[in-house]
């Protein structure tokens, strides 16, 4: 009877070790591109008029929003 | 900056954050300020001395960079800059702002204080992607 039971169990403990590794690996191969993508997301910022310093024409632009308090 | 003056514009948004007593009215003596051609000295004291920024405070440090007082006291008085003030903050409301300091570096978002050493990668970083 216990040898009876014992065999029912043993199946679904190999199936979460066969395919834990699987979902895992799977989750970080998709995960990846999200990252990728959003790590290069870049905000159209407008300038206008606000207070500046360095050269209009520089190729790197830093906007910076902040509170004086 | 002044390593990189000739390569990077440095833009500064304002943002005072509503709950803080003195935030809209630094955000002012700072536009006031620029309007006299001393916008980055005042920027400067202000976060020298911050959170110590009350009308008298603001006094002292526009006296002490050399402000036409007058003119000073007049644009704090009637806010005369709330319009551009809160063009800024609709702006960081449509980005969905909710920290400062929040920096856009050739659009690149990046959220909060960093060190120098790590601004100053992603400038790096950003001079060799406009090069190429």
């Amino acid at each position: 009877m216990c040898e009876g039971n014992f065999s029912q169990k043993v199946p679904l403990t190999y199936l979460k070790e066969k395919y834990m590794k699987k979902i895992i690996l799977l989750l970080l191969v998709l995960s990846f591109p999200l990252t990728v993508h959003a790590a290069q997301k870049r905000y159209e910022v407008p300038v206008g008029d606000s207070p500046s310093m360095g050269a209009r024409n520089a190729s790197v632009t830093v906007i910076e929003f902040v509170d004086f308090q | 900056m002044e390593e990189y003056s000739d390569r990077v514009r440095l833009v500064i948004k304002l943002f005072p954050y509503k709950y803080r007593d003195h935030a809209h009215i630094a955000a002012e003596a700072a536009l006031s300020a620029r309007d006299q051609g001393r916008f980055w000295q005042m920027h400067d004291i202000m976060f020298e001395h911050s959170p110590k920024l009350d009308g008298a405070s603001l006094q002292g440090y526009a006296e002490e960079i050399g402000l036409d007082m007058e003119k000073f006291i007049t644009d704090l008085s009637s806010m005369a800059h709330a319009n551009e003030i809160e063009r800024d903050k609709k702006l960081a409301k449509d980005l969905d702002l909710y920290n400062t300091p929040t920096f856009f570096i050739n659009g690149r978002m990046i959220v909060g204080e960093r060190s120098y050493e790590y601004l100053k990668k992603v400038i790096e970083e950003e001079l060799i992607n406009a090069s190429n």
